[in-house]
């Protein structure tokens, strides 16, 4: 695998990232469309990189992880392999965790800088806590599958799940937070 | 694969991240995103992008320091290309967001401000995606000579820099644009 000029990089991420882009833009679409709400209630936008980072940092941990133990030889490209459910776990676990202390520090830190918090400290982290299940449900099933697939087809794992996974967080982020807030908010 | 050292590195990195994100909602709530119509729809693809390039970008360089390819010594020259991969894919690419941005705004009935949405995410991917590519290769040289797996730290550290980063650089010319429109 020939790796580290700029022309096989870019050949080999441009395909994925344009549709990436592609993806994200109509997520753009949805959070443009739901730009109402978000100004009614200011806080809310302020939790939109928190869910959406719940893609790009996790499952980006576990992605290059994989990426890094494959290319070392240290795990198997197979979803039954111990140490891909362990990952899995572990960094599920610790991701809700550092979710909901971040969420409350937020709440917490929102009304000294003059934003105004029209909404419940317990709703505040339910909706954090929903959409963190959510975007997790998704995204660390699809780190685990893009890097064991990129693996399987030779492709490097760490130019195919690291977009992969973070495109699909940020989507399943935006939609996350739009269900969460629909579920909590009545 | 050792779990304990996962939950050592990785923990308090995800904490300090969930803090910068913090910092990212609350500028993302105040960056006055109503004031250039347009680029509410572009805000997802200018963050991802920032993840997409700069993410997979560290991730390589943590594997070639795996392999013994990156030389932390000479951090610069032995990642030259992939600088150069990041920063030619930054600006084409956020070119291709704005204009589909501004379209999909167009077609959900408002009316995008196409030359605003232009200049600010162009401007803003260029700013972001120089800063990050040396933060990347800065920091993966400095977790190789500390002996951090880079893959625990630098990677979900500079996907989320990178996030807070793109949403202060956006809303710093946002407020530029402003100013000068």
């Amino acid at each position: 695998m020939r790796y580290d000029d700029w022309k096989s990089i870019v050949r080999e991420s441009a395909p994925l990232i344009a549709l990436m882009m592609l993806i994200e833009i109509s997520g753009g679409g949805v959070l443009e469309s739901m730009s109402e709400v978000f100004y009614a209630i200011p806080a809310l936008l302020a939790l939109v990189p928190l869910i959406n980072a719940v893609g790009g940092n996790t499952a980006s941990i576990i992605g290059s992880r994989l990426a890094s133990g494959l290319h070392l030889g240290m795990i198997e490209p197979s979803f039954r392999d111990k140490e891909v459910l362990d990952n899995m776990f572990t960094v599920g676990m610790l991701g809700m965790i550092a979710k909901l202390i971040t969420a409350s520090l937020l709440f917490a830190m929102l009304p000294l800088l003059g934003i105004a918090v029209n909404i419940s400290f317990w709703k505040w982290l339910l909706i954090t806590f929903i959409a963190t299940v959510i975007v997790m449900s998704v995204v660390i099933p699809a780190a685990v599958i893009t890097s064991i697939i990129a693996f399987r087809k030779g492709k490097s794992p760490d130019d195919f799940t690291i977009p992969v996974v973070s495109t699909v967080g940020d989507i399943s982020g935006i939609i996350a937070i739009v269900l969460a807030i629909k579920m909590v908010v009545p | 694969m050792d779990r304990k050292a996962l939950i050592k590195e990785a923990f308090p990195a995800l904490l300090i991240l969930g803090v910068v994100e913090a910092i990212g909602g609350i500028f993302l709530s105040g960056a006055g995103t109503d004031k250039v119509p347009g680029l509410l729809a572009v805000v997802p693809a200018l963050i991802s992008l920032r993840g997409n390039i700069s993410g997979s970008f560290a991730s390589r360089l943590g594997s070639l320091a795996h392999l013994g390819i990156f030389d932390p010594k000479h951090p610069f020259s032995s990642s030259k290309d992939g600088i150069k991969a990041a920063i030619i894919m930054s600006i084409s690419f956020s070119v291709f967001a704005s204009v589909l941005g501004s379209l999909i705004t167009l077609m959900s009935g408002s009316s995008p401000d196409w030359i605003g949405v232009v200049v600010v995410v162009v401007l803003t991917s260029i700013v972001s995606s120089t800063i990050l590519s040396s933060l990347a290769v800065l920091s993966v040289s400095f977790s190789f000579k500390h002996s951090i797996d880079p893959d625990n730290v630098v990677v979900p550290l500079l996907s989320t820099v990178g996030d807070i980063l793109s949403i202060m650089i956006m809303a710093a010319f946002v407020w530029l644009w402003v100013m000068l429109t």
